[in-house]
């Protein structure tokens, strides 16, 4: 009856054997060498943390794939999600001072985000650049990110960039409401691919998004502040000792919020033509601005737009060919997390909707204020996956294959000359003879046998 | 050959509801006592009946320690694996019924709808907080808000009293299941409008896996039939009159079949049968029988009483069994594919 027997691997988690960990670990290094060049220093972060760390400050879609449980001592842990909460911890609880100086750190390593029929897991590599908001620690995030993967991997690499401050603005001058802002954000790829705004439009009053129908107008506040009060005070009577967790003044913050919310059909109607415009921009850098100016003339964008021209024009100080950047306007990454500059890595290779990775700005919320910020990762899981011709082409697999006890000492000094230079080698003083050996080292992935016998060595080929 | 185990609610409404439901289906438990947490099903050799906690009954089943089970729906989508083979056999078993609902101090005049709490939720997010929300089904509440895009909130996990959350201060809100809402008026919370998170009643639950891995379901079907048919005659009534063919100027049986068959109200589920009656009266009278359901039952008193049909009436049916069980049907069809599967 009983079924001991499932200890198989969770879904969406793998067993990881050693051409992936070789390429991890060798990305890993690499990664950690190269940010090294620009200043940034390894750090490393508990894999658990207190759950609090992270519900209160993703926010997004992914406060609900965490995986969360309470430790043996009694306190609700959480694998990590992300790698930025816990560096922004750790700067907060070790004081670390990046008002004066700005911050760069690196990491590597898991993080978990639950997601049915998925990759439970990523491995990621990474940095955080924190303590300015000058769009130079956007420029060089974004060129360590592209002058990284293109070393790596090749040419193919190009990248999507936007930026989220421009819709913020766009949603600030209509007067779009959170919820309505995080419904666009939510749908832009159905709002860039929907030639009727009036389908959008449908599509947002069956999500229940809430437009007032007063076309046009702003909605007028019928009661003042003393009847709300008034309201609230005939609502506690009923039992003064009622007690709930929101004062009053909260409460008629929100009604008169309620009241107030000034979105309407019309605003929102237009808020959705000019973000569908503006979103199916697909041309260079310098048409693209200028064509943004156009559609967003009157709205105060000005200060985002031209940081976003400047940090991607910047990018050939690095010498770094600005026609591989694809301008996006409707690239938003995780809706809710990042605040500015977003952009996500893509090689063509891996197809060209397959992002390896990618970051921005999110300047992050502390309780002491505003922590400027931005960063990148890359998950080095998707790159293997999907990759071909990793450079580990200079270290080979080899076996050592000594039958005989005379044999020994030969083998094994070979092994040692063998490993000197690079190689992975293994002796074998099995009793297999050579055609299993070339069998079993083919299907093990070793390139070459080398034979030992009598004090002479035979190489072959596998 | 293995027993099959049958995993049983131990207490409260739904294990009330279960004993009633087994003993109308001739499904009786027997139980030597309520301190005894394993019984057997007299008529059904080779099934062993435990008695778990409701919402351990999910995890029994995904870890194959129990092969079908009765559970509430809430619980099963709140605790079953993601990725597991338990599934739900019939999903309507007629009792346990509540909604999962999300309610607010009723002192909370600025949120009566979902808008409104997603709204809420957004300012609190710029407040350094979020919405606390106490319930014992994390799994179904944040999917729900999810879906309706609300995100900024933190689940506080609780079981028993948890209307008192708000008071006491541990959340801002709830969502728990209500039947009637008493308890959350009583407790000065109000339902916000679309705010049912999930509708829930009884279900028959099996586990593909393990069902798959027996030599012999005849006994999965016997429950699941007799279930069937018991829940499918709750939706008929027998209905019989006594009908004059003389008064109704018709001159046989046939010609009262004509006029029964113009009438789709009274085709009932198969045509009704009829009888000829005994009455010692002058003229000639049919029995006629229907089996019709509830919801046509007043239509159809109507047009008997118009072909002049006396004393009718009506009665409940133990069991109604189709050409095919569609349960059971259901499963051989998911254990088939569960068997390509693996």
């Amino acid at each position: 009856m009983n079924n001991f027997s499932n200890i198989n691997k969770l879904s969406g988690f793998k067993d990881k054997f050693s051409d992936s960990l070789i390429y991890s670990n060798k990305l890993r290094k690499d990664f950690s060498d190269f940010v090294e060049k620009w200043g940034y220093e390894q750090v490393s972060t508990p894999i658990l943390e207190r759950s609090d760390l992270f519900t209160s400050k993703t926010g997004t879609s992914l406060t609900n794939n965490i995986y969360s449980f309470t430790d043996p001592s009694g306190v609700d842990v959480s694998l990590r999600p992300d790698f930025t909460s816990s560096i922004m911890r750790m700067i907060i609880e070790k004081e670390i001072d990046y008002s004066k100086n700005s911050i760069r750190f690196s990491y590597s390593g898991d993080i978990f985000r639950y997601s049915p029929n998925e990759n439970n897991f990523i491995s990621q590599n990474g940095i955080e650049l924190i303590g300015t908001n000058n769009i130079t620690s956007d420029v060089e995030v974004l060129s360590i990110a592209m002058i990284f993967s293109r070393n790596m991997m090749s040419e193919d690499v190009f990248v999507r960039v936007g930026h989220v401050g421009i819709l913020m603005d766009i949603f600030r001058f209509y007067k779009i409401s959170d919820r309505e802002s995080l419904f666009i954000l939510q749908n832009l790829d159905f709002i860039s691919s929907e030639t009727s705004i009036e389908s959008v439009f449908s599509k947002a009053k069956d999500f229940g998004i809430f437009i007032n129908d007063d076309s046009g107008t702003t909605q007028s506040k019928d009661l003042s502040d003393v009847e709300i009060s008034k309201m609230l005070d005939f609502a506690f009577s009923n039992d003064n000792n009622f007690k709930q967790t929101r004062d009053k003044e909260s409460i008629i913050k929100g009604i008169l919020n309620n009241f107030e919310k000034q979105s309407n059909s019309k605003n929102f109607s237009e808020c959705l033509s000019t973000i569908s415009k503006l979103i199916n921009i697909d041309t260079n850098l310098e048409e693209a601005i200028s064509l943004a100016n156009e559609i967003l003339a009157g709205v105060p964008v000005k200060k985002n737009l031209s940081d976003f021209y400047q940090i991607v024009k910047n990018l050939e100080n690095y010498e770094i060919d600005i026609s591989n950047i694809k301008i996006d306007f409707g690239l938003v990454r995780e809706w809710g997390y990042y605040s500015g500059f977003v952009f996500e890595l893509y090689s063509k290779g891996f197809g060209e909707k397959n992002s390896f990775g990618g970051g921005g700005r999110y300047d992050f919320s502390s309780k002491s204020g505003v922590i400027p910020a931005t960063g990148f990762a890359i998950d080095s899981e998707k790159i293997f996956n999907n990759s071909i011709s990793f450079s580990t082409k200079n270290i080979k697999k080899i076996v050592v294959y000594a039958k005989n006890n005379e044999d020994y000492t030969l083998a094994q000094k070979t092994c040692f000359d063998e490993r000197n230079i690079g190689n992975i080698v293994i002796l074998e003083t099995s009793e297999k003879n050579i055609e299993e050996l070339r069998v079993w080292s083919k299907e093990n992935n070793f390139s070459e046998i080398i034979s030992v016998s009598q004090n002479k060595i035979n190489r072959i080929e596998v | 050959m293995e027993n099959i185990s049958f995993a049983l609610p131990v207490s409260g409404a739904l294990y009330e509801g279960s004993m009633d439901l087994l003993n109308k289906c001739d499904l009786s438990v027997s139980r030597s006592n309520n301190r005894v947490y394993t019984a057997k099903i007299p008529s059904l050799k080779g099934l062993d009946v435990m008695f778990q906690r409701q919402s351990d009954i999910p995890a029994r089943l995904d870890s194959k320690v129990a092969d079908i089970g009765i559970v509430g729906l809430d619980s099963f989508y709140e605790s079953k694996l993601d990725d597991g083979s338990s599934t739900v056999l019939i999903d309507n078993l007629g009792f346990g019924a509540s909604d999962l609902v999300l309610a607010v101090p009723e002192a909370w005049l600025d949120v009566t709808n979902l808008v409104d709490l997603a709204d809420l939720s957004f300012k609190m997010r710029e407040e350094g907080r979020d919405l606390r929300i106490a319930t014992k089904y994390p799994r179904l509440v944040s999917r729900f808000l999810n879906n309706n895009s609300i995100y900024y909130f933190n689940i506080v996990d609780a079981s028993g009293g948890i209307e008192v959350a708000p008071f006491i201060g541990y959340a801002d809100m709830i969502c728990d299941i209500t039947a009637t809402g008493n308890t959350l008026r009583q407790n000065r919370l109000k339902i916000i409008d679309n705010g049912i998170v999930f509708t829930s009643q009884a279900a028959l639950v099996g586990n593909i896996e393990s069902l798959s891995e027996k030599t012999n379901l005849e006994n999965i079907k016997i429950v699941i039939e007799k279930i069937e048919a018991y829940m499918n005659s709750k939706k008929y009534q027998r209905v019989t009159v006594n009908l004059s063919i003389t008064d109704l100027g018709l001159a046989s049986v046939d010609d009262l079949e004509a006029v029964i068959s113009s009438n789709t109200i009274l085709h009932g589920l198969k045509g009704p049968s009829f009888s000829h009656v005994l009455t010692g009266e002058p003229g000639s009278w049919i029995s006629l029988e229907l089996i019709i359901s509830n919801d046509q039952i007043m239509q159809c008193v109507e047009e008997l009483r118009k072909l002049g049909g006396i004393s009718i009436t009506t009665s409940d049916l133990d069991m109604i069994f189709y050409k095919e069980s569609l349960g059971f049907e259901k499963l051989s069809e998911a254990i088939s594919l569960f068997g390509e599967k693996i």
